[in-house]
């Protein structure tokens, strides 16, 4: 071993006492029972749980898994286009569309969500071309909606997706698609059965990528989707921060976290199997 | 001087070299030839200090040297792809060890601008490694070891990096210097042609082995094995039945009944006539003595 | 790399698709910034710089950028400093410690952040922490950190093992290789990993929301509350300035190199087969 191995320990220390034992904490307080105002006592209890299924609140999971399975699928289906498009365009510009896709992504969520708003919102560009076409609409409906959630969603999470298909592609052998095209196949044959066989590996991990965060997505749904559509992550938001029933919010939270990681090891032993094959 | 004794090697499950046992002479021009994965690189590298032996000894005038780190070896070491710090100029490179070695500032100044004129380098010293060619770099690369003044110059394919002519003319080059300073070199290389033109003794490895320390002459023209003859050259393996012998040339005749004659490294109280040889055939590369040389190794 | 020469061109579709997203990605924010400019004068609209001042002279906005600096700073050198020694500390070794490393960073990585914001609340409200500023950044901390780990990790993998070699061989020990040669190296990585992890706490809304003190808010928390009351051009002026200050700064580092290396694995690849190759010379 060597010496300087000795300076990993404190990146160790943080990530064990700021990470891991704050993920054990929520798992311990999921048993505990409410204060009278809003404290934790450390009663032990099933009964969170007991609460965490009702049916209330497995639709509202229901809901939010359907958001993501949505988003999930839009953009895989963006995220490969985009990136074949990227991947082919002339090589000196590819760094430059690389980066106008990831730029957005690493400025303020709050900031492009409220940039949606304006344009969507009051007086909006969008509300303004309606009037003008004379076509009508419910303004408020128009300003939060399902729909919006989902663009707010995909926007957001697309360089997960877009990334790692642009770095699978940039690995691509286009040689491939030459010799399919001299056997007569057209462009979407050659997608779907010489690119994306390939491009298997990325594929599915910007899939987890993207479907892990956006399950218990907060903000997009908070300012896009008005109260009418309540999501999980609204829902333990609310636990934590209004209702102050913190056991309950982390029973929430752990069902949810049961479920990725279920998802996740599913989804990688189906993987598994099929590479066997 | 150097004497390296059962040195072997092995990783978890394969082994990398086999108890190698070799006396290198002071002064001595030693070259360790062999195709890449033969251990030859790692075999220097245990030498270097960079790796440890997972046995065997090595003794420098004498003395066991296997435990000590790199940093306490007197010897120095060039590396493939030189390996110049790329953030340092040409002189801070040069500089580094002994830096290392807290010596005074004049003794360090000193010695920099001596090895720089050596290698008539003097004017490059405060240039970045990224703006030298590939002979320039190498130079320095020799000249950031060899200003530490080793024991031992260890080479680990140097000039494999450099284009034909100016390979030609850097083996000159270390060929003298090398002479003139009346330094031990360790050599590796793959490049067979290199190894006969510069060493006073090769060392030909293959799977973790030393299978022949000889000179260059005579690893070329008795060559032991068929993996030596093979390496050092020989193409056509052609069978045949020995039909003649006259002092140490055989004449064998093939199976087309054409006859070639050649040298043979059977002992003679194994040979007989009419005996089926496996012949090999090559064209002469050096010593412009041959047009073509045959020699009968019989399979082992 | 796969070979430049031939690389047949995407269906129009695709391409048609990316530009189509990249219009979506950037029209709404371009329309904020020119709707920051504009003022509404008796139904005419007229260019003004006037939303920008009254942001600027908002006292309560300007302590949210004091506190949103300070908090950036101290979280991303913190982030840097654990960062970079562990990224140091562990690359080219195969020992455990790396696996696990790996695998923290990616759990903090991947976890939804709505879980990683309450978590942190739940272990300060057991350990009694006040809820504060010093809670906020360590938070930032937290998430940063893999963040630096993979910045200045993808510049370890792509240096020349044989550089540590020489200096060895010329008579450094660890510590001195470190000093001398892999920390400068690491230069420019490790201020990009610096860089990212200010853009990343400058920006980050939803764990601050979480862990941050009564009136110790950020920007973003601050713009998050304005915004639950609507839209106004002083709004867009603020989020016009966030935009821009986080913009500029990501141009300038795209344009000198710093962050290409997270975005193309390719450069780590190539230089764990090279790798390989010369395992398979010794």
């Amino acid at each position: 071993m060597k010496s300087r191995q000795i300076l990993a320990v404190p990146a160790f220390l943080w990530f064990g006492l700021f990470v891991l034992v704050p993920l054990l904490i929520v798992v311990v307080i999921s048993f505990s029972t409410r204060g009278t105002y809003g404290g934790i006592e450390w009663n032990w209890t099933l009964e969170n749980y007991h609460n965490a299924f009702s049916w209330t609140y497995l639709g509202i999971l229901f809901s939010s898994l359907i958001l993501a399975v949505f988003t999930t699928a839009s953009c895989a289906v963006l995220g490969i286009l985009m990136s074949w498009a990227m991947s082919t365009a002339p090589s000196k510009n590819r760094h430059f569309y690389v980066s106008a896709v990831v730029l957005p992504f690493l400025t303020n969520l709050v900031i492009r969500i409220y940039a949606l708003r304006v344009f969507v919102g009051y007086r909006g560009p969008l509300q303004a071309t309606l009037n003008f076409l004379h076509i009508p609409f419910d303004p408020f409906v128009l300003s939060q909606n399902k729909f919006l959630v989902l663009y707010g969603m995909v926007t957001t999470y697309l360089p997960f997706m877009v990334l790692p298909l642009y770095g699978a592609f940039e690995k691509f052998d286009f040689s491939l698609v030459e010799a399919a095209q001299d056997l007569g196949a057209g462009p979407w044959k050659i997608l779907f059965s010489v690119i994306l066989p390939n491009l298997k590996k990325a594929l599915l991990s910007g899939v987890l990528l993207v479907f892990i965060p956006s399950l218990g997505e907060y903000v997009i749904p908070d300012l896009l989707g008005g109260a009418k559509n309540m999501l999980y992550g609204n829902l333990i938001t609310e636990q934590f921060l209004k209702a102050r029933h913190w056991p309950l919010g982390s029973a929430l939270s752990v069902l949810m976290l049961c479920l990725l990681l279920g998802v996740t090891f599913l989804y990688y032993r189906g993987l598994g199997a099929k590479n066997v094959e | 001087m150097l004497e390296i004794l059962n040195i072997g090697k092995s990783f978890s499950r394969q082994t990398a070299l086999k108890s190698v046992n070799l006396s290198i002479a002071e002064g001595e021009f030693f070259s360790l030839l062999g195709p890449s994965g033969c251990g030859k690189t790692t075999l220097m590298r245990i030498i270097a200090g960079l790796e440890s032996a997972t046995e065997g000894r090595i003794l420098l005038n004498g003395e066991r040297i296997e435990h000590l780190q790199a940093a306490e070896r007197p010897f120095n070491m060039v590396f493939q792809k030189y390996s110049l710090f790329p953030h340092m100029t040409v002189g801070q490179n040069i500089a580094y060890g002994l830096n290392l070695k807290k010596l005074s500032k004049d003794e360090i100044e000193g010695r920099v601008a001596e090895i720089l004129s050596l290698f008539e380098m003097s004017d490059f010293r405060q240039r970045m490694p990224e703006t030298l060619s590939g002979g320039q770099a190498q130079r320095v690369a020799i000249a950031r070891a060899l200003v530490n003044r080793p024991k031992v110059l260890l080479l680990d394919e140097p000039l494999s990096a450099l284009d034909q002519k100016l390979r030609e003319h850097m083996q000159k080059e270390l060929r003298t210097l090398q002479q003139k300073l009346g330094l031990t070199f360790i050599y590796v290389t793959h490049d067979q042609e290199e190894a006969l033109i510069m060493s006073d003794r090769i060392g030909i490895m293959n799977k973790g082995e030393l299978v022949q320390v000889s000179s260059p002459r005579e690893i070329y023209e008795n060559p032991e094995t068929i993996f030596a003859s093979q390496f050092l050259g020989a193409t056509s393996l052609l069978q045949g039945e020995l039909v003649e012998i006259s002092q140490d040339l055989a004449t064998v005749r093939l199976s087309d009944g054409s006859l070639v004659r050649g040298k043979f490294n059977i002992p003679s109280d194994q040979i007989r006539l009419g005996m089926s040889l496996d012949t090999y055939v090559r064209k002469a590369m050096v010593f412009n003595r041959l047009e073509s040389q045959v020699f009968g190794i019989r399979d082992k | 790399m796969s070979s430049e020469r031939t690389r047949p061109k995407a269906p129009r579709l695709a391409s048609m698709m990316f530009w189509i997203m990249l219009i979506l990605l950037y029209l709404p924010i371009l329309v904020m910034l020119v709707g920051s400019l504009l003022e509404d004068k008796d139904g005419s609209l007229q260019w003004t710089f006037k939303w920008f001042l009254e942001v600027i002279h908002d006292e309560n906005l300007m302590d949210a950028l004091k506190n949103s600096l300070f908090v950036g700073f101290v979280s991303s050198l913190l982030s840097t400093i654990l960062g970079t020694a562990s990224a140091v500390a562990l690359y080219r070794t195969t020992s455990r410690m790396y696996w696990m490393m790996e695998g923290l960073s990616m759990i903090s990585l991947i976890f939804p952040e709505i879980v990683f914001a309450l978590s942190l609340l739940s272990w300060f409200f057991v350990l009694k922490l006040e809820l504060g500023l010093q809670t906020v950044i360590i938070a930032h901390v937290s998430f940063s950190l893999s963040y630096v780990l993979m910045t200045v990790n993808s510049r370890l993998v792509t240096l020349d093992p044989s550089l540590e070699d020489a200096a060895r061989d010329l008579g450094a020990g660890e510590w001195t290789i470190l000093k001398t040669i892999i920390l400068p190296l690491l230069r420019p990585a490790i201020l990009g990993g610096f860089i990212l992890s200010f853009l990343l706490s400058f920006d980050d809304f939803l764990i601050t929301y979480f862990v941050n003190g009564v009136g110790q808010d950020t920007l973003p928390v601050k713009l998050y509350t304005a915004m639950k009351m609507g839209v106004s051009p002083k709004l867009n002026a603020l989020s016009s300035l966030m935009f821009l200050m986080t913009f500029s700064v990501l141009i300038f580092f795209f344009r000198s190199g710093s962050f290409r290396i997270l975005f193309e694995e390719g450069s780590s690849k190539v230089r764990s087969d090279e790798r390989e190759q010369t395992n398979n010379l010794l």
